[in-house]
Formats: structure tokens, sequence, C-alpha cells
């Protein structure tokens, strides 16, 4: 996956800060990554071990100086509802699940492997960046 | 009369979210990048009382980060610029920037336990692989 322009970044942070429904907005964005899911890339994301920290932070370009501050002030008023979204697994896993049909991934033990820990270090890394 | 002040507020809040961006990156970012901020916003928002109070607040941008109560002076301006507006995005802009104000001084929640999935049944498992 390419980087994504930072000029979309910034407006989606800037409309991300107007809003005024927080939960929408982590659902939108939740759902947004849901949706880029295929059998395909989650087999080779499990294969290769992927860290979607980093994938997402590379995507977003979020360690950029003239976004990362943006990013941060945004997560930090929608982190109730950012961490309610990525602590729970076998919530995600069901809307993951709901995505990828009856795809042999979705229900093979590496795959909830793979999201469980996944989850956990995306939920550290993440407080890390947002808290520090 | 109303379109003219639907511009007039578009400037004012392009002016502060870009305001609120760098406020926030203050912190982090040098002294030459605020002067740049100030001059353009002084461009964008011209001389109103409005923009004169959005300025002295943005020159002490610097302490705000690390003081609550200046944070919190920020907070109640864009609630109180919330409550004299009469357009409905406008208003939700300003509160959102008061809610953004206070998110940048609050401190750091606890972390919660991630509830992890179980792995699934030998069944269920070769169900599908």
């Amino acid at each position: 996956m390419g980087e994504i322009d930072l000029a979309r970044v910034m407006k989606e942070l800037e409309k991300a800060a107007r809003s005024r429904d927080p939960r929408r907005v982590v659902r939108r964005l939740v759902n947004a990554f849901i949706g880029h899911l295929t059998p395909e890339n989650v087999e080779r994301a499990v294969r290769e071990n992927l860290d979607l920290f980093d994938l997402v932070v590379t995507q977003y370009r979020l360690a950029d100086p003239s976004v990362l501050p943006l990013f941060k002030a945004a997560m930090r008023m929608y982190w109730p509802e950012f961490e309610e979204a990525v602590t729970n697994v076998p919530r995600l896993y069901d809307l993951i699940k709901r995505r990828l049909g009856d795809a042999p991934i979705a229900s093979s033990p590496e795959f909830i492997n793979y999201l469980n820990s996944q989850c956990e270090s995306f939920y550290k890394k993440m407080y890390q960046l947002v808290w520090s | 009369m109303d379109e003219l002040s639907y511009i007039i507020l578009s400037a004012l809040v392009n002016g502060a979210v870009m305001a609120v961006a760098l406020y926030i990156g203050m912190r982090k970012g040098t002294e030459k990048t605020v002067d740049i901020v100030i001059e353009r916003l002084r461009k964008r928002l011209g001389g109103s009382p409005t923009a004169k109070r959005l300025e002295r607040l943005l020159e002490s941008a610097d302490r705000l980060l690390g003081d609550e109560e200046l944070a919190g002076q920020a907070a109640r301006f864009f609630k109180e610029a919330a409550d004299l507006v009469s357009s409905r995005e406008a208003r939700d802009f300003f509160r959102s920037l008061a809610e953004l104000l206070k998110s940048m001084t609050a401190r750091p929640p606890p972390m919660k336990e991630v509830v992890k999935l179980g792995a699934p049944s030998k069944k269920e498992a070769g169900a599908h692989g």
C-alpha cells in the first residue's frame, strides 16, 4: 500500500476534530479498515506477521510533524471510543469475520492468535504515541 | 447578509483550524513556525476584536500546553464563541475546538486490559481449514 496524500489526511483529521459524534468517527475508521481486508491480504499479514501499527503509521503518515500533533489531539478526544474498539477482540473479530465470509483464514487459530497479539500491541503502541 | 456572515465566519473558522493544529504542534515547533502562523492568521482574520483576542491567545500558546489554567481560558473563549455564533456548523466547530483544547492538557488515562478471543474449537477450525 502506498502512502496517502498528506492533505487528505489533514482534511480527515480536521473533519474528525469538528465531529460531534466520536462513536461515529471511530466506527467509520474501523469500518474503513475492515473494508480493505480480503482473505488474501489477511493471509499475507498473518504469514508475514505484519505489524498493523507500523502499517497504519506509514500509510497515514502519522509520524509526519505536520500530522502528528493534530492526530494526537484528535485521538485524545476520541480515546475512550478508540479504546473500546481496539480492546475488545471478540467484537472486532465478528466484524472481520462478517467481511471475510467463509474464507478458511477467518476461523484459523493462526489468525485468531495474530489478531489477539496485534490488538494488544496496537493498543499499547497507540497509547505511547498519543499520551507521551 | 447571512451569506456575508458565513464567509467571514468561514475565514475565521479556517484560520482557527489552522491555528489549533499549529497551537497543538507548538510545543515541538520552532519560534519561526509560531511567527509564520500568527502572521498568516493576521492576514486571514483582519483586525476584528475576535481576531485580536484569538491572536493574543495564540501569542501565549507556547505556555498553553503546560498550563491548565490558560488552556481553560482558551476553552472558555471557544465556548463563548460557540454561544455567540448563529450558524449550527460554526457553533459545533467552536464546541469541538473547546473540547480539543481540553483534551490537550488531559492526563493519560490508565490502560485497559485487552479482552482476547479464545482459540476456536478443533471442530470449528477444522470445518474451515
